[in-house]
């Protein structure tokens, strides 16, 4: 067997830290048991059980896989058993007894017939038919069904508090107990359901704790202090002017119910929001089996849940060589590893060549191939950053998963929308993706909020050990977009934004066409899928060369949100 | 495998979209300044009628905001003069977008506006029989009838409505680069990203522009770009007496069909030709999403993605300037305000006929900028 599947029970104790073996839970998906064990979610029991597509794309119709895990997610959600807005699959507990569903792959969310026309038919899309049921779905006045229930009003409520973070990462909890120390009232909201972010994908150590375990216990300090400190799944929308933040707040468990709006008026706000990982531009990498190091990392340690057999690792940075030495150690053969740097000069390639992993160095992924008439992953296809012709090194690797890493960049989205800045008091604490960095500029941020606010802060300074990364090489990053800008085909192939299914083809078709700026986006259609475009944000604005404008609102901001909001001013 | 078999698209990039920097000529019978809808309809109905025109857009080929925001092209207006003017936009929309390079996702569906506080029932009632003496297809629905038509509207009683079942929405980006590649197939030599620096004038009439530090001559220059006529008229000391209108857009994603396009008051709503829905008021955006979730409690859970701000230009009266103006050699096709799509295919066709010396079609007379001299006295009054 091949793909996706959950290490035996022999695998290193150090997988699966969040699921139980020991117990075995009943859970839905779509009406059918799914075997799946304590601790787990949608997204791993899926996996584990080796179904490793999400539905398929929304206009070219290709399978899903999941690729990332936590918010970056732009595919694989479903809908709770509620029936409220669909949620990341990565994001539902697993629990005795629940259930969800798939999200029905309907109507194209976009430029269904304006793309149609202008470059003909698209190789693998929809048959005309589903279109034009699309089109009229989308269109026609059809009378309103009878039974149809209205969405619910948005429940909203106001709160006050002096220091407000956003995200429960290493950062955002480092601040938090700086500034609570120092005896402010401080409230956290983390967007997902679980604390400390990606501090469980490192090794090392903080205050002799590792990472997670350093993480849980400020959580714990923090809610023993004041009980309301920490919120889960609460995501932060939009920075007002004044400094008012507003947060969609869920329910937890398998019926989260309607998310309320907290408007939180703070006298200081610290951005933690953490680091997404950024993709590789690779023909076909939209395709199931094709996931972040990040996410085949957290898979590994939280859910012992494996991408293959056999894997090629693709990166530009060291966040590949992590991974590749977490499937070395848990049983998993590393077909290659791919890097596309000239000369890396750091501790975890060394450490990557004493695990013996093959290393391919200047090298670039360029696409996937699949089994005939399936979307099963049977190789990697891969070539050098320079030459051409024989020197350029077409090859092909077998394989059945693919792990790609561009690095991680730091989410900016809020901080941008806001544009607020320290006299202000908006304080933004994720700056550089490893571990010291983390707990030192969230106890930075935490220290100049107290400050802000009046207060003498103590800067604590936690012990922290940890590998650092070598700085990023920007040629490096550079040379996936450059190959895929001089070949042919495999252009139309490579995803920029997965949620939108917008390609990179498209995306030459509308430079021909003379669009730019904005006009450009918009065409595009980038950021029209369920996750507003955040996980192919950072590839969007590379491929682009220009950065998104500041002012797209975040994903979870609805109509009702909003108008919640108008109404609570209007009420004070 | 369909697309192995099928020829490649013949069709070359437009010249514009190149990233080397072509010159514009020196002399052109017709230069249009503007890059949205208005702009390049006029540069293409002028090629078609075989003067040399250069189109300059000061930005991308795109459609301008106001055109975006209200992406409908309806047959009547509360203006009798205006119902004179388009009543037969769609038709003339429909039969254009059948010979355009690039497909506007046309859709008819027809347009309602509903009883406000600005414009009541009474109002619609004197709209309506105006529309009718016109021999518009345009009547009053009851609320009955307007909540069965519009599936947006489904948990609410609306208002009664004025129904206009011709209208269609267009894909506005699409429409006006699909013009744009039409004018250029025409003729006309096209330039995004270039902005005129000013109007070349003798004594007393309009020249040509200035653009990068060089005179180009034209018989004709066309201001059709509000904020680029306000920009090169007020550096010029002239007056466009022109009231600007702040509006806040925001463009929501839904999956459930919208059906018509609905009006209420300043608050317009509609889905174009891309899927996504439209909303805009002259309002704050939180504002504009109450009303909103007011009239239409169905797109509640419907994501926001993109907020925006809006500004458009009407006439003091209300009514937009079209025609030759008081300077010789300036002509003006600006200040339609809200309802900006509406209208600018059948200005077009006018303006282009009027460039090649023509008489100015009556339809255009009550909209003569050289009715000015009248509205500074009102603009004085008030």
């Amino acid at each position: 067997m091949s793909g996706f599947h959950r290490l035996p029970g022999s695998a290193p104790a150090r997988f699966g830290s969040a699921i139980d073996r020991g117990e075995p839970v009943g859970f839905r998906f779509d009406g059918r048991l799914l075997p799946a064990l304590y601790g787990d979610t949608l997204a791993s029991a899926l996996l584990a059980n080796g179904r490793a597509g999400f539905g398929r794309g929304p206009l070219l119709g290709r399978a899903r896989g999941l690729t990332a895990l936590g918010l970056d997610e732009p595919f694989a959600w479903a809908i709770p058993e509620d029936g409220s807005e669909p949620l990341r699959a990565d994001d539902i507990a697993a629990v005795e007894g629940g259930s969800a569903t798939a999200v029905p792959s309907g109507a194209a969310p976009s430029r269904l017939f304006a793309r149609a026309a202008a470059d003909g038919p698209v190789a693998g899309a929809f048959p005309p038919g589903r279109r034009l049921l699309a089109r009229l779905r989308r269109h026609a006045a059809l009378p309103p069904a009878i039974a149809a229930s209205l969405p619910p009003l948005v429940e909203a409520a106001e709160e006050s508090c002096d220091a407000l973070v956003v995200g429960a990462g290493l950062a955002g909890l480092a601040a938090a107990v700086t500034a609570q120390r120092s005896g402010l009232v401080v409230r956290v909201v983390e967007a997902t359901g679980r604390v400390g972010g990606l501090a469980d994908l490192y090794d090392g150590a903080i205050d002799g704790l590792a990472p997670q375990d350093w993480a849980l216990q400020r959580a714990g300090e923090l809610s023993g202090r004041d009980a309301a400190a920490l919120a889960l799944r609460a995501e932060a929308l939009a920075i007002e002017p004044d400094g008012t933040a507003l947060v969609s707040q869920r329910g937890a468990g398998p019926r989260p119910g309607p998310a309320k709006l907290r408007a939180i008026r703070a006298g200081a706000i610290i951005l933690a929001c953490g680091f997404h990982e950024r993709p590789l531009l690779i023909a076909g990498a939209d395709r199931p089996g094709v996931l972040l190091a990040g996410a085949a990392r957290g898979l590994l340690r939280r859910y012992a849940v494996a991408p293959g057999d056999r894997v090629v690792v693709a990166t530009t940075g060291d966040e590949g060589y992590r991974t590749a030495i977490d499937l070395a150690e848990a049983g998993v053969t590393v077909e290659m590893i791919l890097d596309a740097r000239a000369a890396p000069d750091s501790a975890l390639v060394d450490r990557a060549k004493a695990h013996g992993l093959p290393l391919s160095l200047s090298s670039l992924a360029t696409g996937v191939a699949t089994a005939d008439g399936s979307d099963r992953i049977v190789g990697v296809t891969a070539c050098n950053v320079g030459g051409e012709g024989a020197a350029a090194g077409r090859r092909t690797l077998f394989a059945d998963a693919l792990v790609a890493s561009d690095g991680l960049a730091p989410r900016r989205e809020l901080a941008d929308a806001a544009g607020l800045d320290e006299a202000q008091g908006l304080f933004v604490a994720s700056r550089q993706a490893d571990l010291a960095s983390a707990v030192r500029d969230g106890v930075a941020a935490g220290a100049a909020a107290a400050r802000h606010l009046g207060r003498e802060a103590e800067a604590e300074s936690w012990d922290v050990q940890g590998l650092p990364d070598a700085p990023e090489d920007a040629a490096a990053r550079a040379a996936p977009r450059a190959r895929l800008g001089e070949s042919g085909d495999p252009a139309d192939a490579a995803v920029i934004d997965a949620g939108a299914d917008v390609t990179f083809g498209d995306l030459r078709q509308a430079r021909l066409m003379g669009l730019s700026g904005p006009a450009l986006r918009r065409w595009l259609g980038l950021g029209r899928g369920r996750d507003g475009g955040l996980a192919g944000s950072a590839l969007a604005d590379d491929v682009l060369g220009e950065a998104a404008p500041p002012s797209a609102p975040s994903p979870r901001l609805t109509l009702g949100a909003l108008a919640a909001r108008a109404r609570l001013v209007e009420n004070a | 495998m369909l697309r192995a078999l099928l020829p490649a698209r013949a069709r070359p990039a437009p010249a514009f979209a190149s990233q080397e920097s072509r010159r514009p000529a020196d002399a052109y019978d017709a230069i249009v300044i503007g890059g949205g809808v208005l702009a390049a309809a006029i540069a293409r109905a002028a090629a078609l009628d075989g003067r040399s025109v250069a189109l300059l857009a000061p930005a991308g080929i795109c459609a301008t905001s106001p055109e975006r925001v209200w992406p409908v092209i309806r047959t009547s207006a509360p203006d009798p003069n205006r119902s004179a003017l388009q009543a037969d936009a769609p038709a003339r929309a429909a039969k254009l977008a059948r010979t355009l390079p690039l497909s506007p996702g046309l859709d008819r569906v027809g347009s309602l506006t509903l009883a406000g506080r600005e414009r009541d029932l009474d109002a619609l009632t004197r709209e309506a029989a105006d529309a009718q003496t016109l021999g518009l297809d345009v009547w009053l629905d009851a609320p009955q009838a307007a909540a069965a038509l519009s599936p947006a509207l489904a948990g609410v009683t609306p208002p009664p409505a004025l129904n206009d079942p011709a209208a269609v929405t267009v894909y506005a980006d699409a429409l006006a680069l699909g013009l744009a590649i039409a004018a250029e197939a025409a003729g006309a030599a096209v330039f995004a990203h270039t902005p005129v620096e000013a109007l070349a004038r003798d004594d007393a009439a309009v020249t040509g522009v200035a653009l990068q530090g060089r005179a180009i001559r034209a018989g004709a220059v066309v201001l059709a770009d509000d904020h680029s006529a306000i920009r090169l008229v007020r550096e010029g000391r002239g007056r466009l007496s022109l009231t600007r209108e702040e509006r806040s857009a925001l463009t929501l994603d839904s999956d459930t069909a919208f059906g018509p396009a609905l009006v209420q008051d300043d608050l317009l709503a509609a889905q174009d030709g891309g899927g996504a829905v439209l909303l805009s008021a002259a309002d704050a955006p939180e504002r504009v999403a109450l009303r909103a979730e007011a009239l239409l409690p169905r797109l509640r859970a419907a994501r926001i993605r993109a907020i925006e701000n809006v500004t458009s230009w009407t006439g003091v009266d209300g009514r937009p300037q079209i025609g030759a103006a008081e300077l010789p050699g300036l002509w003006l096709a600006l200040g339609f305000g809200r309802d900006a799509l509406s209208p600018a295919l059948a200005v077009a066709d006018h303006l282009a006929a009027a460039l090649a010396g023509d008489a100015l079609s009556p339809a255009l007379a009550p909209f003569a900028p050289t009715r000015r001299a009248a509205l500074r006295l009102l603009e004085a009054a008030q």
